[in-house]
């Protein structure tokens, strides 16, 4: 990897997690591997959506030529949404292709997702089945989606992978009740 | 970008050379850009930085993250480094990163005002927590950095230390391990970590054992120790060039001088009469026509029977030459002085024996011997008669003398006195020279035991310097031995090589010790094993074969897995990557009847997208491709297979690249 690429990787690392987002839990950048090529993204379903609730992984992946080229991002956790694709979680977003800008970062690129989740483009569409649906039927659609993300995106299952030390909590709490 | 703090150990690994983004010169001309000089400290430190007064966010680049440099700002008001923004010009659609306005190239201008700026900001010195308190701008980091005291630098003897600046010149005059110092012992100049091995090896100033006696004495000394002081050493005998072969350490010396001393003499004396016969051998041929004149060794009181080589008549012949002579001694004076000191020396010897054995009276008789030199006839005749009674010339010089003396003395009474003399010249008369132990000095068989233990002793000194010649053998051959070893295993490595690398792709692969090594990987000691590397051709892809005895995952216990592994070569720089080709893999039938031999082939083609494909980036690939289950372990081990025969397994690859073909 390019040595620009790792440089603001690391940079961008430090700022994402600093943000304030990731304190209000939003958003969460880990590390996959030392050399900063593959990291591990986490976003909140926004309120007011069939997403609300949700714990979103996706797998970020950083080219040598980053930041001239955007990161490689798709969803791990599975979702029900026309822009991202139901099967291999592909994401269909502007600013992960053509419209990437070198001043973008890890942190907006998390904050666009998340927007996309809120404001779904059903005209430009990654996976045509649901978007078919959310045009034609947005009940049905909103149901799928809200069974979706509390199937694949669930709270306690994000909350144990993304808050073990809460769960070590109420672990805690769970043994002192029983004793 | 070799900046003057290149050595400062934050900046080991620094982005320097790759960071700056390549691009294309005005002129076509590809060229990395260098940092601008204001800038020339690594981006690396720049984590470091702690800015007195809060940096503000607008000296960031937007590219890069880190602080511009040679800031440039857009017509649109954005500011970047300069190669972050024309790199990211020259690789999108040409629109601002920011607000995504179309931007040209010709539309960026150099802005100096946020530049000075930025040289302004003051940080504190990157090491403050090294101990440095200085606030630096930033247009004076780099030109700080190679003075401050706090820096981490190397120690320019290489000796692998990495160290505050300040601490360099402690550590150059005391603690460095490469410092030249002088040897506290010889003087000499050495490197400090080679103090010990100058001591174990060199320093001549050492105390070190000698190897022989054990006692401590200087490196330098230790040759002339071993050559006059040392009592282990084995050395000859002082007589050794008059005849005595004893050698034995110099402890022991003495006590063979001591005990061989009539050998010894014996042996002066047969040197004397060598000698005497030389002188008269000389002076005979260079005195032609004249009366052949001979030194007559009984003129010393020398019993020429005593004088063992030299026959009886021989030496009665040459008594007979010479009857009539007196002006001997004048012809041949040099020689003579020869022949004096000779004496002189058997005086001596005689002198030093007779006051051991308590003979004084010998060396008075002695004395008075050259006075009866003259009557000549008579001696000879009764030295033959006392060789005649005794017969068997081993009789001991003082009874010799004795003998010649009382003859001498008493000429007229001679012939009646024969058996007189022979009673007196028996040993059992002289009771003075019993030695303690009862055997008396004159003694044939204590003359025997005597040449006995000189000779014992000897040949013990000969056995020792065998030994020693024997294990300084012994080490030089093992030396050799060992070097052979290497030597071969070198050849056999460059042998396989060979193989691998001429077979033109095609390599077979013997697996000897088959039941061991199938029982190895049974056991899980050893469940992989790897063929020694090939090549697809002479200077192609380098590879091996592995093969899983017991095979592994899911056909562990069932089947017999092959793979393939790539591995670094030294033409990887020159070949395509990932590898495109074929690879048949094939477990050989040995079965003596060609006929019946079914060979288990597999082909398996590349696939670009697999890492075992792709160039390796340790010397043998992690990840390899083949069959897991390649054939059936029952198959293998079959009783009437032909797969393993003589305990080997044959496993044939052939490699066969697209771009051969």
């Amino acid at each position: 990897m390019a040595n620009i690429a790792e440089a603001r990787i690391k940079r961008e690392f430090k700022e994402v997690v600093k943000s304030e987002e990731v304190a209000k839990c939003h958003i969460k950048v880990e590390l996959v591997n030392d050399t900063f090529t593959e990291l591990r993204g986490e976003i909140a379903g926004p309120p007011d959506t069939p997403y609300e609730g949700g714990n979103f992984i996706l797998e970020i992946k950083i080219p040598d030529t980053y930041p001239f080229n955007p990161p490689k991002v798709k969803f791990v956790t599975k979702i029900w949404h026309p822009n991202i694709s139901s099967v291999t979680g592909a994401i269909c977003l502007d600013i992960l292709k053509d419209q990437w800008a070198a001043a973008m970062t890890l942190r907006t690129v998390l904050l666009s997702l998340q927007a996309l989740l809120a404001a779904a483009e059903p005209d430009d569409p990654q996976d045509a089945v649901v978007a078919k649906q959310y045009k034609e039927n947005p009940k049905i659609f909103q149901d799928t989606a809200k069974h979706w993300t509390h199937i694949f995106a669930g709270d306690s299952k994000v909350a144990m992978i993304t808050h073990m030390l809460e769960l070590k909590q109420i672990k805690k709490i769970a043994i002192s009740h029983h004793s | 970008m070799a900046s003057e703090g290149a050595n400062a150990a934050k900046q080991y690994d620094t982005l320097d050379g790759n960071f700056w983004p390549e691009v294309m010169a005005s002129g076509g001309e590809r060229r990395t850009i260098t940092s601008p000089s204001d800038y020339t400290w690594s981006r690396d430190l720049e984590d470091s930085f702690l800015f007195v007064n809060e940096k503000d966010e607008k000296y960031d680049c937007p590219i890069c993250l880190f602080i511009q440099r040679e800031p440039t700002q857009t017509q649109c008001g954005h500011r970047f480094c300069r190669d972050c923004i024309v790199k990211w010009l020259r690789s999108s659609e040409k629109k601002c990163p920011i607000c995504v306005e179309p931007l040209d190239e010709n539309q960026l201008f150099t802005d100096n005002f946020a530049k000075r700026e930025i040289l302004d900001l003051v940080i504190r010195c990157v090491y403050h927590k090294e101990g440095c308190d200085q606030n630096i701008n930033l247009r004076h980091f780099q030109s700080h950095l190679s003075v401050c005291d706090y820096a981490y630098i190397q120690c320019p003897n290489s000796c692998a230390n990495i160290l505050l600046r300040r601490d360099l010149q402690e550590h150059k005059n005391n603690k460095c391990p490469k410092r030249i110092i002088l040897c506290k012992k010889c003087g000499e100049t050495i490197i400090a970590e080679e103090q010990e091995n100058h001591f174990d090896k060199g320093c001549p100033k050492v105390e070190i054992f000698c190897p022989f006696c054990k006692a401590k004495v200087l490196r330098e000394e230790l040759e002339r120790h071993k050559k006059y002081e040392c009592s282990n050493v084995v050395i000859q005998c002082e007589f050794r060039f008059l005849g005595c072969q004893a050698e034995m350490t110099r402890m022991k010396m003495p006590q063979h001088q001591s005990q061989a001393m009539v050998y010894h003499i014996s042996l002066i004396g047969r040197g004397l009469f060598e000698l005497y016969r030389k002188v008269s051998f000389i002076h005979s041929s260079s005195s032609h026509g004249q009366p052949r004149q001979v030194w007559n060794p009984s003129s010393l009181g020398y019993q020429p029977g005593e004088l063992s080589g030299i026959s009886h008549s021989e030496v009665t012949h040459s008594l007979d030459e010479c009857r009539d002579k007196g002006n001997i001694i004048s012809s041949l004076p040099s020689t003579l002085q020869s022949v004096h000191q000779l004496q002189a020396l058997f005086e001596s010897m005689q002198l030093q024996m007779s006051s051991e054995l308590s003979l004084p009276s010998t060396s008075q008789q002695k004395n008075e011997v050259p006075d009866q030199a003259t009557p000549k006839t008579d001696v000879t005749v009764v030295q033959s008669q006392g060789n005649e009674q005794h017969g068997q010339g081993q009789q001991d010089v003082p009874s010799l003398f004795k003998r010649t003396l009382s003859d001498a003395q008493h000429p007229s009474t001679r012939t009646q006195e024969g058996p007189e003399l022979s009673f007196m010249s028996k040993p059992s008369t002289h009771k003075d020279n019993e030695g303690a132990d009862g055997l008396s000095f004159c003694d044939p068989q204590y003359i025997s035991f005597k040449a006995q233990n000189d000779y014992q002793d000897e040949s013990l000194a000969r056995h020792d310097q065998q030994i020693m010649f024997l294990r300084d053998r012994n080490e030089y051959l093992e030396r050799t031995n060992k070097d052979m070893k290497t030597k071969i295993k070198q050849l056999e490595n460059t042998v396989n090589e060979f193989e691998g690398r001429f077979g033109n792709g095609e390599f077979i692969w013997r697996i000897k010790n088959y039941t061991k090594l199938r029982d190895e990987a049974i056991i899980g000691d050893n469940t992989a094993i790897h063929s020694p590397p090939f090549f697809s051709s002479c200077y192609g892809y380098k590879l091996c074969i592995r093969v899983n005895l017991n095979g592994v995952d899911s056909a562990k216990g069932t089947h017999l897995s092959i793979f393939i592994h790539f591995m670094q070569g030294e033409n990887d720089d020159c070949l395509d990557w990932p590898f495109s080709g074929r690879i048949i893999l094939s477990v050989l039938d040995q079965n003596p009847i060609c006929e019946m031999r079914r060979n288990v082939s597999e082909t398996l083609a590349s696939k670009p997208n697999l890492a075992a494909f792709q160039r390796p980036t340790s010397q043998r690939n992690h990840k390899g491709f083949g069959y897991m289950e390649f054939l059936p372990l029952s198959v293998v081990s079959a009783p009437t297979s032909t797969y393993v025969k003589n305990d080997t397994l044959l496993i044939k690859a052939k490699v066969i690249s697209s771009k051969m073909e």
